[in-house]
């Protein structure tokens, strides 16, 4: 019958045609569209296809080409073949375009004067799922995708729209702009061929258009590494030696000339200098971090490109014949900003900066990447993995590799190609894909599922085998935050409002340097600190001789990177605990699978009193706690083994099979974890027991919960707990040593004891009110939303639930009775020990929006949504004292602190000042003075951060103290006598963590004892200066007529040396400990990415030829991989 | 583990914990032992070193001369320093182990008041002062640390008495100080020319209360510094011969809710009388407990004012037997603190001194030392109460360590005081004593001839554990 439609060719191009073949020609046999041709142009395959053509679609030509020269290059072969057709669709041979697409298409066409038209491309097996709609790019050309992958296709993206990429797979392009433009980019052999067609059509003056009502099957053969790319498209960059070639790479590069090659000159020259700023970032980013890969895949696009800098200007020519637009006008179609720095941070901060390197978590849990091996590689695992369906593992010649996720598997779901490795592309057909995303998600991701005690209806069931598996899990977590996702409005204001409440309650602190109260005390140069400890001598108390902390050095080097700036250290150290907290409270609530969840916890976390109290009253070692806790405790949590903890990056470096012991997992991260613990205490002593605390609170949870394994659970935890703080106790051995030699020397590291009447009570601890912030009833709120799961909670949410109030008892009752002696003469710091339990409760609440949203939907109405109702506004009032707190706009840290006070005796000469009282109020830290008070000594003003590491209390520091203990008795009345011979002039007992101002600044009181004070009134030879406001100080009547110099000089002199020696051998145990675990990590997550090649099965993942299981909405079927 | 068992886990962990801590307090540990408020506690012998300040003696002239008397309980000499006030020499001196030393500051100085500062190289050492003059003699103890405050709950200056306060700063620090003084006739009195009184490191002040108070018989004083710290005396003189009395007594550093005399006797035509004095904002209500040797007495209600002195005289006491020896021990409730002295007349015709008047113990010790006195050879009283609440035993030795016959081992029980008249010669020689107890108990020392028991104290001073 005689048409009136316009002709339309189907260029169909194919390479080696795997068995779907048949069922994408029935589906172009079956179009509605009455004037279609299809013409199959074969790159050169093994097999001829022609049989297969004609016996499914007989009116079809077929064109075999001798050589594959990729999909762009064969399809151009239209150019000179076709003629009289108005439009061109250009295929690859694994699409089963729906019998009315091409109709529709061409319809669309007509209708908005496009020059391309997209279908919708939806999954082969599964159609109800989006695979893209369009795309979108940004101005370095960075491939955004409209579509979250996996994501259900409601309709929601149907309506007809601009777009600046039609992706490949299925394009219809008007025959005349196709020409005009001279076809794709030959040299574009694999990936990003289909941008720069676009990108051209677009500064000819045509449109994209995407027509979702014409829908198209994608198989994505490349991406599921399912076709092979013969490694003689890509010839010029595989020599032998060098690095395999990935997609990824390819794609950069590709991306880079349709960028240099499409932009004129003018804007060229603006866009230019950001595109190098952007690559140099990347190149230093990636080196840093020893992600070698990525480096190498920016430096490989910019070297391919300007070794083709004469072809680029011809083309370039080329572009600039066809311009109708202004560069202008076409940016108005692309993203604003960088999509790859936007999408790398957000990575950053919702999955840390591991997993933003990598490129997203399914890439750090199956982190291999699209690779073309090398020549020189080893042909392996062809027979095994080649050509199968969802199991593709090996690493022979030629062969495209993509295990399961692809190359940023989870960062491209999640983020989409921004994240850094946008498109994938089969070179042979022109595949486009979403990298690593389908498998991942269809293959290991169960349907909806109605089964309450598994999961919410709705959310996704992992099937049983695949229960451990990385890919499952994080399958299951994207399917859990469609569940349970806020808006990006709602995320935006609580972000906003979170940061705001900070922001404004910390603004008195972020100008000038904190006053000196509790341990937050000056900070020398950078030089002097590294002095210090390579000297092996330090200023604190008497200036004895013995080896100075590693956490001098540790800040003598962070001085040192910031270039001097110790006021800056400072703030850094001490304010950038509590976004660490937060980012590490972030990645600790990841595996609860719920962006809502996530995000109360760690709005949770921030808005507990722990942090605030720690600031008001100076306390550092509590800051550190609160900064790194979450940390180990999520390390501990994974080491648990226990779902969701220890599933996901953690499972990630379960390999390590065939390695050394010494580099076994369990090593390294023990290695690591003793690392931080070491750090920790390095910086201050009295946080050495937390990861023991968190560990011991963890075990506890495990037998509080029960369940299978919980034994297992428990002895992990604990070894792994022990294991670091022995670690740690051995990276600060030499300081150890030679504390052991003064007496108490626990104390130094645990705290000396505080007064017997200042133990908190139960109500204080629980509410983590051991401050001045937060000491109200509303702070029970946390306490009663985190004991939402505990109550309503099923599955793993109950169980963890459990777990988190062991942590939270242990840390409560270990205060307790620290507060009360009862664990020996040292009084563990309650700021300290409470930050576990501030961890374990805002993780409980946000394990409470997992349970509210898994556990109670569908329920009927009940006590359980009453008791969450509760939970919300308990969870409500608890975060008021916080908002209160932040009015003031310094978290209640006094403005004024000794050094202010006492500063006038730095004119009075070279003297000393021993500073008594209450271990909390003392500036630094100090030498314990029996129960309830510590002294230390500085030089002419309060101590600087020297005196966080007291040493060992021998010598003159010994003498002092018998002095001073001698007061307290009522055993000397001449003081001051004693004191001289040090050139102790000053001594100054204090009240408060801070001199009491009236008007001004009423800090928290911490009186002396009131036998120091009343000792202190007997002595005859001091002076006491009239009341100071909140501390008394006393001058000695005697020190002018006694040693005029201090000891300092005698005790520098010797044993100096020694110290420096003992210095540098403890840095270089440092060096070597973080070189084996970092390094020994790395070189375990590099194994882990290749294990097909080296003969080891990940665990959790099917192996070649298992069961590929498919979801379908509502059901779960399985069937064996082609 | 089952949900409900995981609930109830943490349920009773918290209702534990709550409970520990409203059974345990705040505190679970006793805190290390706070230095002895008592202004007249001797040093531990391991101390390496202590200090004594004595004042309210006089030069010769005086009326009352001043005998510091340094008593060594250790088995080692102790060597120092005696430095009279005003502007004295240092003298050196040394106290033989297990002995004494004597030293009369007055003849170091050339003034009418003076003051005395013992510096020692160690503890263990008790230091005394005792006056002497034509109106008898008294002892009292030195302090063996300055205080910012000072109580004296009695003084008289009615007609022929005369009573000072005197103000010793033996520290480095300038001492700035408010007396007030409580009358029984024109209440509460601040002197203007006692307030804001500097008392410059290493001086002396006297204060003459009668320029102030005059024909006063109960006169009360506080003595508060502002600034610094200082010891405070008060000597009171009373009457002519014969029928007069001298009393030196050191001042209560504080206030205290119970205080003590382990003996007292209402003897016929005597007069013995207690002062409480309550210098507090807030009215106490005080129990005046009279322990009995065979016997039960109802304990006696006292509500004393704030800011107040109550006497309470023994005679006019129905429950209170004559010529019997008991011990008295006053309690305040709800802790309002009070100071609590007793003032002795002895019948007419009694030898000089006559009258006198001793602060009360304000709590008891299990260590005392009960120096020596001048009047060696005259018979004496020696009384122990028990203040533990429960039977003590108690031991007494002489300096040297020689136990005293019949003491060997003694018990005491809480409400049965143990009064031991004594003949002349005493049957353990001379003094000083040690008595030691099992418990805390409150030791008085009487010298009976005086006239009756309770003019002249020798106050017994508690020592350190190890003493």
């Amino acid at each position: 019958m005689e048409t009136l439609a316009p002709p339309v060719v189907a260029v169909v191009v194919t390479h080696d045609p795997g068995p779907w073949f048949e069922e994408s020609l029935e589906a172009w046999a079956g179009q509605d569209y009455p004037a279609l041709s299809v013409l199959v142009l074969d790159a050169a395959s093994a097999e001829d296809p022609t049989p297969r053509v004609a016996s499914v679609l007989p009116e079809a030509y077929v064109r075999r080409l001798d050589a594959n020269r990729g999909f762009g290059a064969t399809a151009d072969e239209a150019l000179a073949m076709v003629q009289g057709a108005s439009h061109l669709v250009f295929c690859h041979d694994d699409v089963a375009p729906d019998p009315d697409a091409i109709r529709l298409m061409v319809e669309e066409a007509y209708r908005s004067n496009a020059g391309i038209v997209a279908p919708k491309l939806v999954d082969w097996d599964d159609p109800g799922r989006l695979l893209h709609v369009g795309m979108a790019v940004d101005k370095a050309g960075a491939v955004v995708d409209r579509v979250e992958p996996g994501e259900l296709d409601h309709g929601q993206h149907d309506a007809v729209r601009d777009v600046f990429l039609a992706p490949g797979g299925c394009t219809l392009v008007r025959a005349d702009l196709f020409a005009e433009l001279g076809g794709f980019d030959p040299e574009m052999v694999a990936m990003g061929e289909d941008l720069d067609l676009c990108w051209r059509a677009q500064v000819a003056g045509a449109r994209v258009v995407v027509a979702p009502a014409a829908r198209v099957r994608h198989l994505q053969l490349l991406a599921s590494g399912r076709r092979e790319l013969s490694p003689d498209l890509v010839a010029d960059t595989l020599r032998p030696g060098h690095r395999p070639l990935t997609l990824q790479a390819l794609q950069r590069r590709h991306e880079l000339r349709a960028a240099l090659k499409c932009y004129g000159r003018g804007h060229l020259l603006r866009v230019l200098p950001q595109l190098v700023a952007l690559s140099l970032a990347e190149v230093l980013v990636a080196l840093v971090t020893g992600h070698r890969d990525r480096a190498a895949t920016v430096v490989h696009a910019w070297g391919w490109n300007l070794r083709r800098r004469r072809v680029l200007r011809r083309e370039r020519a080329t572009v600039a014949a066809v311009r109708r637009l202004a560069d202008t006008e076409v940016r108005h179609l692309q993203l604003r900003g960088s999509a790859r720095l936007t999408g790398y941070l957000r990575r950053a901060l919702t999955y840390g900066l591991h997993v933003a390197h990598l490129g997203g978590p399914a890439a750090v849990a199956v982190p291999d990447e699209h690779v073309i091996a090398s020549p020189d590689a080893p042909a392996a695992g062809r027979s095994a993995a080649g050509g199968q369906v969802g199991a593709a593992r090996a690493g022979g010649a030629g062969v495209i590799r993509d295990v399961a996720a692809g190359a940023d598997g989870e960062a491209a779901v999640r983020e989409g190609p921004a994240t850094g490795d946008p498109t994938t592309g089969d070179p042979a057909t022109g595949d486009r894909a979403t990298v690593g995303r389908a498998t991942v998600g269809r293959a290991t991701v169960g349907p909806a599922t109605a089964d309450p005690a598994n999961g919410a209806v709705g959310a996704p069931a992992v099937p049983a085998g695949l229960a451990e598996s990385p890919a499952a899990v994080a399958a299951a977590a994207l399917a859990a935050e469609r569940v349970a996702r806020p808006s990006d409005t709602a995320r935006l204001v609580v972000w906003g409002a979170t940061t705001v409440v900070i922001v404004a309650g910390s603004r008195g602190l972020l100008g000038e340097g904190f006053p000196a109260v509790g341990q937050l005390v000056a900070v020398p140069s950078w030089s002097t600190m590294l002095g210090r400890f390579f000297g092996g001598w330090s200023p604190a108390g008497l200036g004895p001789a013995h080896p100075a902390s590693p956490g001098l050095a540790l800040l003598g080097v962070a001085g040192m990177v910031l270039m001097g700036a110790v006021g800056l250290l400072a703030k850094v150290v001490v304010l950038g605990c509590i976004p660490l907290g937060a980012l590490g409270m972030s990645r600790l609530a990841r595996p609860l699978r719920s962006p809502a969840g996530r995000m109360v916890a760690v709005v949770a976390y921030l808005a507990m009193p722990v942090a605030w109290n720690a600031l008001a009253t100076g306390r550092w070692d509590a800051l550190l706690a609160y900064g790194a806790a979450p940390w180990i405790l999520a390390q501990l949590a994974r080491a648990s083994g226990a779902e969701p903890f220890g599933s996901i990056a953690g499972e990630a470096l379960a390999g390590g099979a065939g390695l050394a012991p010494w580099r076994s997992r369990v090593v390294l991260e023990v290695l690591g974890l003793g690392l931080v613990q070491g750090a920790l205490a390095a910086l201050v002593p009295t946080t050495a027991v937390l990861t023991l605390v968190c560990g011991l609170g963890l075990a506890a949870g495990c037998v509080l919960a029960g369940g299978a394994g919980w034994r297992r659970a428990a002895a992990r935890v604990v070894a792994q707990a022990a294991g670091a703080t022995a670690v740690a106790a051995f990276l600060l051995a030499p300081w150890l040593v030679w504390q052991s030699a003064g007496t108490r020397p626990w104390s130094v590291l645990l705290g000396a004891a505080l007064p017997a009447a200042d133990g908190p009570n139960v109500g204080a601890l629980t509410r983590l009110a051991v401050g001045p912030i937060g000491d109200t009833w509303l702070a029970w709120g946390f306490v009663v939303a985190a004991a939402l799961p505990l109550l309503v909670g099923r599955s793993w949410r109950q169980v963890w639930s459990a777990r988190l109030w062991g942590v939270a008892l242990v840390a409560w009752a270990l205060a307790w009775l620290s507060g009360r002696g009862w664990l020996g003469a040292s009084t563990m710091p309650a700021n300290v020990l409470l930050v576990p339990a501030a961890v374990a409760l805002a993780l409980s609440m946000g394990m409470a929006v997992v349970t509210f949203d898994a556990d109670l939907r569908g329920r009927r109405f009940g006590w359980r949504q009453l008791a969450t109702g509760a939970a919300a506004l308990a969870a409500v009032a608890g975060c008021l004292p916080m908002l209160a707190a932040a009015s003031g706009g310094h978290w209640d840290l006094p403005v004024t602190g000794y050094d202010q006070a006492v500063s006038w005796t730095a004119r009075t000469g070279d003297s000393r000042i021993v500073w008594i009282g209450d271990p909390r109020a003392l500036p630094g830290a100090g030498w314990p003075l029996g129960r309830g008070a510590a002294f230390t000594v500085s030089e002419r003003t309060t101590p600087d951060i020297a005196s966080l590491w007291p040493g060992p209390s021998t010598g003159a520091v010994a003498a002092v103290g018998h002095a001073l203990a001698e007061v307290r008795s009522g055993a000397t009345v001449d003081l001051g006598r004693q004191l001289a011979p040090y050139g102790i002039r000053y001594v100054v007992v204090l009240g408060g963590a801070a001199p009491s101002i009236a008007g001004l600044q009423s800090p928290l009181a911490l009186p002396a004892p009131a036998d120091l004070t009343a000792g202190l009134a007997r002595q005859i030879d001091l002076q006491h200066l009239p009341a100071q406001g909140g501390y008394d100080l006393f001058i000695n009547s005697v020190a002018g007529n006694s040693v005029a110099g201090p000891v300092r000089g005698s005790d520098r002199g010797h044993g100096g040396a020694l110290g420096g020696v003992v210095a540098v051998a403890d840095a270089l145990v440092w060096l070597g400990v973080a070189i084996l675990a970092v390094g020994g990590a790395g070189r375990l997550r590099r194994r882990v990415r290749v294990p097909a090649a080296s003969g080891a099965v990940q665990r959790g993942q099917p192996e070649p030829g298992a069961l590929r299981a498919t979801s379908v909405l509502g059901s779960r079927t399985a069937k064996p991989g082609p | 583990m089952p949900r409900l068992a995981a609930v109830g886990v943490v349920a009773l962990a918290l209702a534990g914990g709550a409970l520990a801590d409203h059974l345990v307090g705040r505190g679970g540990v006793a805190s290390a032992p706070v230095a002895s408020l008592a202004a007249d506690a001797v040093p531990p012998p391991e101390a390496s070193s202590s200090a004594w300040f004595c004042t309210g003696g006089t030069s010769a002239s005086g009326g009352a001369t001043a005998t510091v008397t340094m008593t060594n309980t250790t088995d080692r000499p102790v060597r120092g320093r005696l430095v009279a006030y005003p502007g004295g020499v240092p003298l050196q001196v040394t106290v033989p182990a297990r002995g004494e030393l004597s030293v009369e500051p007055a003849g170091m100085v050339r003034a009418d008041r003076v003051a005395a500062a013992v510096l020692l190289q160690g503890g263990g050492v008790a230091v005394t002062q005792t006056v002497s003059g034509p109106l008898g003699w008294s002892v009292a103890p030195c302090a063996s640390s300055a205080s910012p405050r000072w109580y004296f709950a009695h003084g008289s200056t009615a007609a022929g008495s005369s009573l000072e306060l005197s103000l010793f700063n033996p520290t480095a620090t300038d001492a700035v100080v408010d007396v007030s003084l409580f009358t029984s006739t024109e209440g509460t009195v601040a002197p203007p020319a006692y307030q804001g009184l500097d008392v410059p490191p290493g001086s002396l002040a006297t204060l003459h209360l009668a320029d102030h108070v005059q024909n006063d018989p109960a006169v009360a004083a506080s003595v508060t510094a502002l600034t610094g710290a200082l010891v405070a005396s008060e000597l009171q003189q009373v009457g002519q011969p014969p029928h007069a009395g001298l009393a030196l007594s050191l001042g209560a550093p504080s206030t205290a809710v119970r205080w003590s005399f382990a003996q007292s006797t209402d003897v016929t035509g005597g007069v013995v009388a207690y002062h409480v004095f309550n210098p507090t904002a807030v009215p106490a209500a005080v129990t005046m407990a009279i322990g009995l040797q065979q016997a039960s007495a109802e304990p006696l209600p006292v509500a004393v004012p704030a800011g107040a002195a109550v006497t309470i005289v023994a005679e006019q006491q129905t429950r209170i037997p004559m010529d019997t020896p008991y011990a008295v021990t006053f309690r305040s409730a709800a802790g309002v603190g009070i100071v609590v002295d007793r003032q002795v007349e002895a019948p007419a015709g009694a030898p000089a001194p006559a009258v006198g008047h001793t602060p009360a113990v304000p709590d008891g010790a299990r260590a005392w030392l009960v120096p020596s006195t001048p009047s060696a050879g005259s018979p004496w009283s020696l009384a122990i109460a028990d203040l533990a609440g429960s039977p003590v035993r108690v031991t007494v030795r002489t300096l040297s360590g020689d136990p005293v016959a019949g003491f060997t081992r003694r018990t005491v029980a809480p409400e049965e005081p143990l009064f031991v008249p004594a003949p002349v010669p005493a049957p353990w020689g001379t003094l000083p004593l040690v008595v030691r107890a099992d418990g805390p108990v409150a030791v008085e020392f009487d010298a009976v001839p005086a006239g009756a028991p309770g003019v002249v104290v020798v106050p017994s001073l508690p020592l350190a554990a190890a003493s």
